[in-house]
């Protein structure tokens, strides 16, 4: 699908929203600007570019693609599918390039309109922080090991929280201490 | 200009907690802070792509007690634990003392500052327009359910010739209510024009005062 379009094109008919739709292919570029993406889908674009006041165009559209990235607690591939809005505006390179400094404004540096850079952008900047697969999101088992523990934020606030018994059984706030000095304890028992 | 208290300093010990525990007479104290230090940089330097929030570290006797904050515990334990065992074996060593790390999964890391600051960097690094990448940041923390955010971003923004500074807010950041929980944090970016400082603060909401508990041996 075509992604860029010269300003005379999209001048044609004033005020009349000019229609894209279509899927455009960006695996690779998305691929090599961030590595964590194992693979992409191909992204369904569809939605309309409104010339207003023949010198600033804004750009609407629903971006709609799947994506397969490493699930942040196992590693394991995860298909995470992705609707994205996209509302841009642009003004052309007639205009001072000062008023695209306030809020979401860009300034075109040529004369046409190129969405394959914004339209990456938008998906790489909505990469979600957290990927869990099916079952992980299911599942309340997580992992521990020799000396090692993984804890969900909940397990390790109440664990912090709670009394620590001491050996006759009361909730006493002490009974921490009760490791500290080992040796000295030793010695009092003998005594 | 005005002076900057850091929000986690000025609320430490009323809402917020200490990030290393333990007691140390004089002797023994400047050793055990820099030992803390060195497990800090140790992890900071093994774990840079794990999306690492916070360390904490407990002392009781010979052991000490690591408790690490990320939200892809998958980086920090590897497949089998491998990654996690190395590093265990690693602070063993370098403290000479036992110990035990824990791996706390962060539930909601859009409400995180470190990490949303590391992300805003990580997109200035991929060279996506400075303002988007605060944007999409700033609506992305909101729907998780923040109460506000503030993002800052300095430098040489664009490539321009002349460094400034930028910023974004959103919703309320009361940073003289200390009861407001509020989340800061500072990260700096390098990119082909030279470093970028992200800084960002994020409020939660305010944590209301636990009733005291007169009870023998209460809080």
């Amino acid at each position: 699908m075509k992604l860029k379009w010269a300003l005379t094109e999209l001048r044609k008919q004033p005020n009349e929203p000019f229609i894209i739709s279509g899927e455009a292919d960006l695996k690779k570029d998305l691929m090599k600007r961030n590595k964590d993406i194992i693979d992409v889908s191909p992204i369904k674009i569809s939605g309309s570019i409104v010339p207003e006041n023949m010198d600033q165009f804004l750009v609407t559209a629903t971006l709609q693609l799947t994506l397969v990235l490493p699930s942040t607690r196992s590693l394991t591939p995860t298909r995470v599918p992705l609707e994205l809005p996209f509302t841009e505006l642009y003004i052309s390179p007639d205009r001072p390039a000062e008023e695209a400094e306030q809020d979401l404004v860009f300034h075109l540096e040529k004369h046409s309109i190129d969405l394959q850079k914004p339209i990456e952008d938008t998906i790489l900047t909505a990469l979600p922080l957290k990927v869990l697969t099916e079952e992980e999101r299911k599942s309340e088992d997580l992992p521990s090991g020799n000396d090692w523990k993984m804890l969900s934020e909940e397990d390790y606030q109440q664990k912090r929280h709670e009394p620590v018994l001491s050996e006759r059984g009361s909730a006493s706030p002490f009974a921490v201490l009760k490791d500290l000095f080992p040796e000295t304890d030793e010695e009092s028992s003998k005594n | 200009m005005g002076q900057k208290v850091n929000p986690h300093g000025l609320r430490v010990g009323v809402i917020q907690d200490w990030d290393a525990k333990w007691f140390a007479n004089d002797k023994d104290f400047g050793d055990i802070l820099h030992e803390d230090l060195a497990i800090r940089n140790l992890i900071d330097e093994k774990l840079s792509d794990a999306s690492v929030s916070r360390v904490e570290i407990e002392r009781a006797a010979n052991r000490v007690n690591v408790s690490i904050h990320t939200a892809k515990p998958g980086m920090v334990i590897g497949k089998g634990g491998s990654e996690v065992d190395a590093l265990r074996n690693e602070l063993n060593h370098l403290t000479g003392k036992r110990v035990h790390v824990n791996v706390i999964e962060i539930k909601k890391p859009e409400l995180d500052a470190q990490l949303v600051a590391e992300n805003i960097a990580e997109q200035l690094e991929n060279r996506i327009a400075f303002r988007r990448a605060q944007k999409q940041a700033i609506q992305r923390t909101m729907r998780a359910g923040a109460e506000g955010i503030r993002t800052q971003v300095s430098g040489r923004l664009n490539g321009a010739d002349m460094a400034r500074t930028e910023g974004f807010a959103e919703g309320t950041v009361p940073l003289h209510t200390i009861r407001a929980d509020i989340d800061y944090a500072h990260v700096e970016a390098d990119t082909t024009y030279g470093k970028l400082g992200v800084k960002v603060w994020i409020s939660k909401g305010e944590v209301l005062p636990e009733v005291a508990d007169d009870s023998e041996g209460g809080k």
